[in-house]
């Protein structure tokens, strides 16, 4: 029977056959979706023996044959029987053999002789709209190919001017007792720059300049640049190495998402990758973005953050982070494919100014910029930082590079309002040196939300909070990371998918622009990120953005009360910062985080600021 | 052309491992192959068991037929691609030549509809390779000649393999009679004698049902019999059949492959029983001759839940039993060599 409007679609007549006993539900949704279409349907009862089904499909002639079957290895012997029994009895001749269920994948139904296979993740729309002439293709989810712009449609203005007025005005300081001083980490960006632009040049320059960068450096690194002795490990990306991951982004924008998957592709989901080998890393990337990841976050090694200057060439790394240098970052870029964004961080240590230069040579669409995380909770010296800081901040405007300013200085005890207090600031710096940063708040069980008791009852409400008072501070993106869920997770991959999954759905129910998830083993991985672990995570958050859809989530009064309390401190901390006049001392005075917070100011590059002659 | 065809009793009995064998055989005598499968084939790791299997290389010159994207990521490299029009589940069915040999991934057409299109293309002087997929078997009906693989993975009784076997070639051993194509099931007998039966017999009912037609049908000498049909409902017919006086009745069926699709193989022993007691003459209009039978003694066996291991039946036991049960030639490749194989294909190419 066919009902539904006059839509200019020729109708088909479509046989619909559960080969299960009991599961027949999705072939009913297909029915309703085809009716609603005008397409002639027969649902037969589900208890028919296979020649049943054939004999009565004889007597309907139909144009499509869909029959549903969970599969196992047995069944899919009976499967390819029935395929059979169609093709003998002449249904072929016309009709079109589809199957749909729990496995069923393309190749799958192509080994049992059907025409297309539907799996679980389809979505009945995919089976009329095959039966309205379109490819199977529509089984998986349509992969974004454009880039995202995360800052699009931000103005960057204060909407609370008493707040918008002590950031501008320190951060105005702040730029301006950096423009009188320079660092070592200044000097190596400047020189990267050079040397890059010389490295095929095959002139003197380059050899010259490279001499000068390792005369910059310290440590094992300027070892390698003297000796070329690896720092410790470390080795060499093997050719074969290379190849490996050439040959992977080969079909890397043949990737198609899963249809339950896409709405990570529309959410902007980012993970973080940085296993230390870039082999993997490449495995890491297409297996994120096969399962809906619309970017990837690059982690370093923690050591190349306290080291003056970066390696040259391709390099793995024995532990986590994957060694910063633009051989290894043009080996990754490979991977990244139309639509996927790519973040390569420069938010602490005494390479960040080169770090946001290797980001804009390799092509990569983000960088992370923070001096406050940097220097009270990542160990680089304030003064350094914030010189160097304010330079990366400059690159990032000068390469149109977007960065997040993120605030994990949380994870050591600092209260939130310490920290948005220092990340607003930094923000200013960066809208005042015309770049785009992001805001990235800490969605987390942080140390405050325990001892203060925010986070006693639920995680939601400390969490809208700070989406509610940032967001009503200034016009600006917010990407919660980096990565959501820290200290919510532990050693049980099922327990860390659900808290990882909750928490980018709150994000991005808060109104979050984008949000960074970890795979489920990554707070207490005893080695390598698995794979199954990684997907994990993704299935998971997918699942729970589609659990939630448009009906939200409800936080308690008590949001609205944190949102306040963080206001106003962050509104104590600018003033006291304001009042002292200088953002530097500030940060060795424990304004934006002390000690009894946690925080420590860090003393790597300590005393290599110098004056601009 | 000539068309051999590689089918299968069940999935993982051993076809990719003859079609291999074959396509070696053959590239050795600098045939003009033309390679295409109903499923999909010669992938690393089964879909469904996970378990490593077979790959399928193919000589420089071969032409293959199969999903456009699995040739494009062969490390075999093709030429001359040219589109059958045919579409399978996992793309568009084209055409390539091997300018150098390689590994190659088959996905070709589904269908016997499909596989006629697909196969106009052959040169006339090629050998087309078919290879199959699970038991599939009814798109063989186009091949001129077919090697059947068996084994563990369809059952570790060894003597249940042979009798399956036997009944097989019973089948395919069937008589072709010559004679014009059957009309339309009208019920009526023609001036001829035939009554022509259209639809099949393979619903409880059906065999009932002709033998109340052949009863007032006037006493046909021929019954064609169109479409599947089913052991348990051909003893039906038997079993109804009023045979006094009809001696003389030929039944003629498609094509053995038809008979061989529906019910329970072994129910075939019960009827070539019960035929001569009818006094029937039973064969049919066209077919595809039984080479020999491969036996497999691998089995994917579940290990837990949704897990598989490789397993094995003893093969040398397990060859020798079926192979002193049955009458057509059988042979292990793993276990004997190709030796056997390779008269079959001595005998295909005479």
């Amino acid at each position: 029977m066919a009902q539904g409007r006059s839509n200019g679609i020729t109708p088909r007549k479509v046989v619909l056959a559960p080969l299960d006993p009991v599961h027949d539900v999705g072939l009913k949704l297909i029915r309703r979706k085809l009716l609603e279409r005008g397409h002639h349907v027969a649902l037969l009862p589900p208890d028919l023996s296979m020649e049943e089904i054939v004999a009565r499909a004889k007597a309907e002639d139909p144009d499509f044959i869909m029959i549903s079957r969970a599969l196992s290895y047995g069944i899919s012997e009976l499967l390819a029987k029935f395929v059979d029994l169609c093709d003998a009895a002449g249904l072929r001749e016309r009709a079109k053999l589809v199957a749909g269920g729990l496995s069923m994948k393309p190749v799958i139904a192509q080994e049992l002789g059907f025409d297309a296979g539907f799996g679980p993740d389809t979505p009945a729309e995919a089976a009329v709209a095959y039966v309205e002439g379109h490819e199977p293709g529509l089984s998986t989810g349509g992969r974004r190919r454009e880039k995202a712009d995360l800052t699009a449609g931000f103005t960057y203005k204060f909407r609370d001017a008493e707040i918008g007025s002590l950031c501008t005005t320190i951060a105005r300081q702040l730029i301006d007792w950096a423009s009188k001083r320079t660092s070592s980490g200044v000097e190596r960006a400047h020189l990267r720059i050079e040397m890059e632009s010389q490295r095929d040049s095959n002139t003197a320059l380059y050899p010259r300049l490279r001499d000068e960068y390792a005369a910059l450096t310290s440590g094992e690194i300027r070892e390698w640049y003297l000796t070329g002795k690896p720092v410790s490990h470390t080795r060499p990306v093997t050719e074969k190495e290379a190849g490996y991951i050439r040959s992977l982004w080969e079909n890397a924008d043949k990737i198609e998402i899963p249809r339950s998957q896409e709405i990570l592709n529309e959410r902007n989901v980012f993970v973080q990758y940085g296993t230390g080998c870039p082999v993997m890393d490449a495995y890491h990337i297409s297996l994120s973005v096969a399962w809906g990841a619309r970017g990837v976050v690059h982690f370093d090694p923690s050591w190349g953050a306290r080291n003056e200057g970066l390696l040259e060439q391709a390099w793995s790394h024995e532990h986590d982070g994957t060694v910063l240098t633009l051989d290894n970052l043009r080996l990754i870029r490979g991977g990244i494919i139309p639509g996927i964004l790519w973040q390569v961080r420069a938010h602490r240590g005494l390479n960040t100014p080169e770090t946001v230069v290797l980001a804009h040579l390799s092509g990569a669409d983000l960088t992370k910029i923070n001096i406050v995380y940097g220097s009270l909770a990542a160990g680089a010296d304030p003064e350094r930082l914030a010189v160097d800081g304010v330079e990366a901040m400059k690159l990032a405007a000068k390469y149109n590079l977007p960065y997040d300013v993120v605030t994990n200085e949380e994870l050591a005890g600092v209260p939130a309002f310490k920290a948005f207090a220092g990340m607003l600031i930094v923000a200013a710096a960066g809208v005042l040196l015309g770049g785009r940063p992001l805001l990235q708040p800490l969605f987390a069980n942080s140390p405050e939300g325990m001892i203060v008791g925010y986070t006693e009852d639920n995680f939601i409400d400390f969490n809208v909070a700070k989406m509610k008072v940032l967001s009503s501070i200034i016009d600006a993106p917010i990407w919660p990371g980096a990565p959501v869920g820290f200290l919510t997770q532990t050693q049980d991959r099922c327990q860390s998918s659900v808290m990882t999954a909750l928490h980018a759905a709150l994000a991005l129910d808060s109104g979050a622009t984008a949000v960074t998830i970890a795979s489920s083993d990554e707070a207490y991985a005893g080695g390598p990120i698995t794979a199954p672990a990684r997907v994990d995570s993704l299935k998971a958050a997918a699942a729970a953005l589609r659990f939630f859809g448009q009906g939200g989530i409800r936080p308690t009064p008590e949001a609205d009360r944190i949102a306040e309390k963080i206001r106003e401190g962050i509104l104590e901390v600018l003033k006291k910062v304001a009042a002292r006049g200088d953002f530097v001392a500030s940060l060795y005075e424990g304004d934006l985080g002390d000690r009894e917070d946690g925080a420590y100011p860090g003393r790597s590059g300590k005393g290599t600021v110098t004056l601009k002659r | 052309m000539r068309v051999l065809g590689f089918a299968g009793t069940a999935k993982n009995t051993g076809k990719t491992t003859t079609l291999e064998a074959t396509i070696k055989f053959f590239a050795d005598k600098h045939k003009n192959l033309f390679i295409t499968g109903i499923g999909y084939d010669g992938e690393d790791f089964d879909n469904l068991t996970g378990l490593p299997k077979p790959r399928v290389f193919v000589p420089e010159g071969a032409v293959v037929a199969s999903a456009l994207p699995l040739l494009e990521s062969s490390d075999a490299k093709f030429t001359d691609l040219r589109d059958t029009g045919v579409r399978c589940a996992v793309g568009r069915i084209f055409l390539g030549t091997a300018t150098a040999p390689g590994r190659v991934v088959l996905a070709g057409p589904a269908s016997a509809k499909d596989l006629s299109a697909v196969l106009a293309f052959a040169p006339d002087d090629s050998v087309v390779l078919l290879d199959g997929a699970f038991s599939r078997i009814s798109p063989m009906v186009v091949a001129d000649s077919l090697i059947l693989a068996t084994g563990a993975a369809r059952s570790r009784d060894s003597h249940r393999i042979a009798r399956e076997i036997n009944a097989i070639h019973k089948v395919m051993d069937l008589p072709v009679i010559y004679g014009p194509s059957p009309g339309p099931g009208t019920g009526q007998t023609s001036g001829d004698g035939t009554l022509n039966v259209s639809g099949g017999l393979f619903l409880p009912g059906q065999g009932q049902e002709l033998a109340w037609r052949l009863d007032g049908a006037g006493k046909p000498s021929t019954v064609c019999v169109t479409g599947i049909v089913n052991p348990q409902v051909f003893l039906e017919a038997l079993g109804e059949m009023d045979l006094d006086g009809r001696r003389d009745l030929t039944v003629v069926f498609d094509h053995p492959i038809m008979l061989l699709l529906s019910g329970d193989l072994l129910r075939w022993e019960e009827v070539f029983g019960a035929i001569p007691e009818a006094g029937l003459a039973v064969g049919v209009r066209a077919s595809t001759e039984l080479l020999g039978v491969t036996i497999n003694p691998y089995t994917p066996t579940e290990s837990g839940a949704g897990k598989y291991i490789a397993s094995y039946v003893p093969p040398e036991s397990f060859l020798g039993d079926i192979d002193g049960l049955t009458q057509i030639p059988c042979t292990d490749i793993m276990l004997e060599g190709p030796g056997k194989l390779h008269s079959w294909l001595e005998k295909f190419l005479d």
